[in-house]
């Protein structure tokens, strides 16, 4: 990715990257859409992939069975 | 993805499956709130996948989830943290019963800039403005309708949708949120005249 790539672009590349690696479904979850142009959910894309990248997360069990 | 009553009526039957189960449900009110470590272990044997729950720090308003799933059959689903823990459970669910609604090739695609473009540009319906004949467009929807109907199933929507409409009664979205631990426009949704019709339409159960 580079800093000139429209955030569209730079999806565009980061799940041409992903087919390669053998993704065959993704899904997202949007909440508040009417309000969102497509380069804002594409940069928080971006930005949620950027944060598994660095390892920004912690895999989690709900602890709720009963 | 072309959906139509029919994915809607097999989304709202993988969720009754789900149910039926003893260990998340089945009848037993002492299973509530419904657990979704029990419907990702159930989903996860039955379907034959692997999957990985992660809590993601970025800034975000408007992506709460996304799903992965890979030729090896390992799911990844992320889920953004700074949203509170009834959306979360809700995102999980969301995206766990989007393995088992999605039986057929064309309910998935690895294009995610594709997807997410035609998810944002057609805008976001509603579970609850289809008409049976014209059902939402997104596929995401669908799942949408199989996580409201496990969250809070509809053998228990009934009673309290009458005892909402009783102005005696002290009931409140909030008050039904906190039992299911659903977020209260779920717990709305779920309630609602046309979206309990839409499903009902769904099933042919009129």
């Amino acid at each position: 990715m580079t800093d000139g790539q429209t955030a569209k672009s730079r999806l565009s590349d980061l799940y041409a990257s992903k087919r390669e690696a053998g993704l065959v479904d993704v899904k997202f979850l949007v909440g508040s859409i009417d309000e969102a142009s497509f380069d804002d959910v594409a940069n928080e894309v971006l930005r949620l992939e950027e944060a598994v990248g660095r390892g920004d997360y912690r895999v989690i069990r709900f602890n709720d069975k009963h | 993805m072309k959906l139509t009553k029919d994915k809607i009526k097999n989304a709202v039957l993988c969720a009754q499956q789900v149910l039926r189960q003893d260990e998340i449900f089945n009848g037993d009110a002492s299973k509530l709130a419904i657990s979704v470590d029990a419907v990702t272990d159930y989903i996860a044997e039955h379907c034959g996948v692997s999957i990985e729950i992660r809590e993601v720090i970025f800034e975000g308003t408007h992506l709460k989830g996304r799903k992965e799933t890979y030729k090896d059959g390992s799911v990844f689903i992320e889920i953004r943290s700074n949203q509170s823990d009834f959306w979360k459970r809700f995102v999980a669910l969301k995206e766990l019963m989007h393995i088992l609604v999605d039986k057929d090739e064309d309910d998935q695609t690895p294009y995610g800039d594709v997807i997410l473009e035609k998810l944002v540009l057609e805008g976001h319906i509603g579970v609850i403005s289809g008409d049976g004949d014209t059902p939402p467009a997104q596929s995401e929807l669908v799942a949408e309708v199989a996580a409201i109907e496990v969250i809070y199933p509809v053998v228990l929507r009934r009673a309290d949708s009458e005892e909402i409409h009783n102005p005696d009664s002290d009931i409140t979205m909030s008050k039904i949120g906190l039992k299911y631990e659903a977020p209260s426009p779920i717990v709305s949704t779920a309630l609602n005249d046309d979206y309990l019709r839409f499903i009902v339409e769904a099933l042919d159960l009129n």
